[in-house]
């Protein structure tokens, strides 16, 4: 009966098996298709999947409303499940008066991090949040953008993913 | 005899007879050269990753301390490992200043993401910072009880509480190539005379080795 290596579980024949031109066939092939696997962390590694965006601008953002940003590009679906690292920053402009500014980054909705900035004196300081998710193929990361003050705001986010470490 | 590329061995032409053990032969080395490469690859792929994240508030920080007051799972807080693919299972801010001689020297980014609130009174526009500091142990003193450790770097962000009603969320980040004599430190400060503060459920702390101390590569 052939038998099969420990880890991978490469095929070779014992002492009274008959070798013929399959049982090579099988061994090479098993051997190649371990070397593709392998190839795909060489990929992974050389080609780190990153994600850089501007979004398109949200207006009518008002006061005291935790508003989840839903302008073009500014949600990110997950491409391959992994450990994934985010930095968003918020530009926000077009309100009166404000006191303070906050972006929040969400996975499906759940808050994962976020940053506040006093923006007293109505100084535009720009919140920019960073932190990692441990997300699923399909998850969706958004944010919300959070300002006290008078007028209405405008929000642009910028977004940028990259995978750290690959769950497959 | 042996190929030159992988350096798997092959039969000669006097030892044709011998296929079966030489098939297992083949099966075996090729399968320990496969797995060493698949384990340097994996590393690659995947760096040392550590995610904690507290369940319940961390309570009691006091104003203008002397001293350091920690927010990381070394302040007593209830932490859970989010995420950890390394073969250590010390927190992040463990004292015991083994972490990087487990996970190997080299370049780190250390965060942290904390959101502090009064647990009271609120005094307008008094100053949080939120610290990361990296101890290094100075190993010319010998003493095992009172080993002496400097502070070899810190990232510092500082905020003013706005008094909007809403927590002041803080994120503090640090690259730094660190030894296995270093330890990390979450640290917090603030200004709220009129009341304590708590950081609240859902701190998250996390480090992430980007490339290792004689090659530093980011991966």
């Amino acid at each position: 009966m052939p038998k099969n290596t420990d880890i991978y579980g490469f095929t070779y024949p014992c002492p009274g098996d008959t070798i013929d031109p399959l049982a090579f066939k099988t061994l090479a092939e098993q051997i190649d298709t371990k070397m593709f696997d392998v190839n795909a962390d060489w990929t992974t590694a050389l080609n780190r999947r990153n994600y850089d965006l501007f979004s398109a601008q949200q207006s009518g953002i008002a006061s005291g409303v935790d508003t989840v940003i839903t302008a073009t590009d500014s949600q990110y679906t997950i491409p391959v499940a992994g450990i994934w690292l985010f930095s968003i920053q918020a530009t926000h402009f077009g309100w009166a008066t404000i006191n303070v500014a906050r972006i929040r980054v969400r996975q499906n909705g759940t808050l994962r991090c976020a940053q506040a900035v006093n923006c007293e004196n109505n100084s535009q300081q720009l919140p920019h949040a960073r932190g990692p998710m441990v997300a699923a193929a399909g998850d969706v990361m958004s944010t919300a953008f959070f300002f006290t003050g008078t007028g209405t705001a405008a929000v642009q986010v910028q977004i940028s993913a990259k995978l750290i470490v690959r769950l497959a | 005899m042996t190929v030159d590329l992988t350096d798997l061995s092959c039969m000669d032409g006097e030892n044709v007879a011998a296929i079966a053990l030489q098939m297992q032969n083949t099966a075996l080395q090729a399968e320990a050269r496969i797995l060493a490469l698949e384990q340097l690859l994996r590393r690659a792929a995947n760096p040392y990753t550590i995610i904690q994240t507290s369940t319940a508030n961390i309570t009691g920080l006091v104003a203008n301390l002397t001293g350091e007051q920690y927010v990381g799972p070394q302040g007593g807080g209830t932490f859970t490992m989010t995420f950890n693919n390394t073969p250590s299972n010390r927190n992040i801010d463990e004292t015991g200043r083994n972490l990087i001689g487990e996970l190997g020297e080299g370049m780190y980014e250390i965060g942290i993401f904390c959101a502090l609130q009064p647990s009271g009174v609120v005094d307008d526009n008094s100053f949080r910072a939120l610290t990361i500091g990296v101890d290094r142990l100075d190993p010319t003193v010998i003493s095992s009880i009172t080993p002496s450790s400097r502070r070899v770097v810190s990232s510092l962000y500082t905020e003013f509480e706005a008094n909007a009603g809403i927590p002041m969320d803080m994120t503090c980040t640090l690259r730094y190539r660190l030894t296995a004599l270093d330890q990390i430190k979450f640290l917090v400060e603030h200004g709220n005379t009129s009341s304590t503060l708590n950081a609240l459920a859902g701190t998250i702390v996390w480090l992430t080795k980007i490339g290792t101390a004689d090659s530093v590569v980011v991966v």
